[in-house]
């Protein structure tokens, strides 16, 4: 677990060095205050939907970043040599995926938490008040959704290259946060060992859109129960879990050559 | 080491170009955009402006609808996923009510008409929603803007009169109507009935309200004969009118309670039940 953790802090602090998050602070910020200034939407109305806007471009932000985060570490360490360091020391491949998604997703979190701020201090700055504690768990669970993502990501990697992985998970989770919602009316439409696959995707993928508390927050439904918002924390956790056991699965019996990693 | 362009960047310029190439496109006979108004919109969009617009009339119904705007059909219901994805987010279709709620959808709906001012309809929700939320100037701002574009339309020529009404400019609002009147006569609309009915039952009142009974008369009969269902309760009152004995509802009460009507035309009351409303006009 130290080992996983002293992983972790490494990640945590290349990234906080890194441009990536701040640039993408930024443009959310930009973003904001052009919508802000547009006068047709400014004139008259309430100023939700520069809340809606902000969530929106929150929401596809840390996608953005969970997925170019989780990506790049295990094929940064080939790219660079340095993976054989790593495992040159008393560090498990278990401890190092672990490690990276942690911080990783930790990264992650920093970043799309900073992102919420900026949403919500341009809804603030406009006389919005969303209700709190539903706000809460909407960051929360946003934040769970991005574990998973992080993790899928990184299970990628454990076999492509960074951009390969990226665009493997893009596709895959763009697929599960559209497609799988929509299964039970897609069933109706098909036939046969058709609608046999697609239930079947339906319980084999992950549930994406229940981590979306989006529209409770702007449409003022208030917060989800205790048991609900447990129910959902479990199912991610499982998730992530699941995904991480994978990436260790697909890593722990790959060989590393140094001529053909450094070609 | 190797180095080559990102095909991230390769892929955004492409995606780029087709967006702006697909805006630049104009379905003929489906689309015509006849009015080139703001020049900026029509170089960003092109012949898509109306499709953008259709975009945010459609995010503003979601908000008038709570973020739902319709349960689909399914093959199956009430598996684990789906109680849960209730619970997170309801699925029982719910509406915004009162002036919150048309604060909320005003935006996306004043978005609308700026993108795609050659829809009448959608400077007709912004315009009622001005009106509604006791902001009839900005409300014939807007009126005005898109009657530059479309001169010879009644409906939003009788919008301007609705707005005239609603700031005590009554003879603007005469002149607005007798406009409007013309030219519903010279076309031929689908819903030319209810226009020139709803024009011959302000027409007439306006017409009371400077003491010229028979002419009052004579609109408002036409009214109630065009759209009896609606203008109905007004009988008693054209009966009094044309011989000559005073109404009992005084001619500003009517055309305040009618102002109230078309600024309201859903029901803020508790209760719900439209009947409650007092129809006698006499």
């Amino acid at each position: 677990m130290r080992n996983a953790l002293a992983v972790a802090g490494v990640v945590l602090r290349c990234w906080s060095r890194r441009k990536e998050g701040y640039i993408l602070v930024l443009i959310l910020a930009a973003v904001q205050y052009a919508v802000a200034s547009m006068d047709v939407l400014s004139s008259g109305g309430s100023s939700l939907y520069l809340y809606d806007v902000g969530l929106l471009l929150t929401w596809f932000l840390g996608w953005v970043i969970a997925i170019h985060v989780g990506a790049s570490e295990l094929p940064g360490e080939e790219m660079r040599g340095t993976v054989f360091l790593l495992l040159a020391k008393p560090l498990s491949r278990a401890e190092l995926i672990a490690g990276k998604w942690l911080g990783a997703w930790a990264a992650v979190v920093a970043c799309t938490l900073a992102f919420h701020a900026v949403a919500l201090s341009s809804a603030l700055a406009t006389g919005v008040h969303p209700p709190l504690l539903a706000m809460l768990e909407m960051c929360l669970l946003h934040l769970l959704s991005l574990a998973i993502l992080t993790a899928m990501a990184i299970a990628v990697s454990t076999r492509l290259n960074r951009d390969a992985a990226i665009s493997l998970t893009v596709t895959a989770a763009l697929a599960t946060y559209l497609l799988v919602p929509r299964i039970p009316k897609l069933i109706s439409y098909a036939a046969g060992w058709r609608s046999g696959m697609l239930e079947l995707l339906y319980y084999v993928l992950p549930h994406l859109e229940l981590f979306d508390l989006r529209r409770r927050v702007l449409h003022g439904y208030g917060p989800i129960s205790g048991n609900v918002l447990t129910t959902l924390v479990a199912y991610g956790a499982v998730w992530t879990g699941v995904l991480l056991l994978i990436a260790w699965l697909s890593y722990r019996q790959r060989h590393f050559q140094r001529d053909k990693l450094l070609e | 080491m190797r180095t080559s362009p990102s095909p991230f960047l390769l892929l955004a310029l492409l995606l780029t170009a087709a967006f702006a190439l697909a805006c630049k496109l104009t379905i003929s006979g489906v689309i015509r955009d006849t009015h080139r108004g703001d020049d900026a919109l029509d170089d960003l969009l092109g012949g898509s402006r109306m499709f953008v617009g259709g975009l945010a009339m459609n995010r503003a119904d979601l908000y008038l609808h709570r973020g739902l705007t319709g349960i689909d059909a399914t093959a199956f219901s009430n598996r684990w996923f789906q109680r849960l994805g209730a619970a997170v987010s309801p699925n029982i279709v719910q509406h915004r009510e009162g002036p919150e709620g048309m604060k909320a959808v005003l935006p996306w709906v004043s978005l609308a008409a700026r993108v795609a001012p050659t829809n009448a309809d959608y400077v007709l929700t912004q315009t009622f929603l001005f009106r509604a939320l006791g902001e009839p100037q900005r409300a014939l701002q807007e009126i005005r803007r898109a009657r530059a574009g479309q001169p010879a339309n009644p409906e939003l020529m009788l919008e301007e009169a609705r707005i005239r009404l609603a700031l005590n400019q009554w003879d603007l609002a005469t002149t607005a109507l007798d406009a409007c009147a013309k030219v519903i006569g010279s076309q031929h609309l689908p819903q030319q009935n209810v226009l020139l009915a709803e024009t011959c039952m302000w027409r007439g009142l306006l017409y009371e309200r400077s003491a010229n009974n028979h002419a009052a008369a004579a609109c408002l009969s036409q009214a109630m004969g065009l759209e009896p269902a609606m203008y109905g309760a007004l009988s008693n009152r054209v009966a009094a009118l044309q011989s000559g004995q005073p109404p009992q509802v005084p001619v500003a009460e009517v055309l305040a309670k009618y102002q109230h009507m078309a600024a309201n035309p859903l029901c803020n009351h508790d209760h719900g039940d439209h009947d409650h409303h007092d129809d006698d006009d006499d």
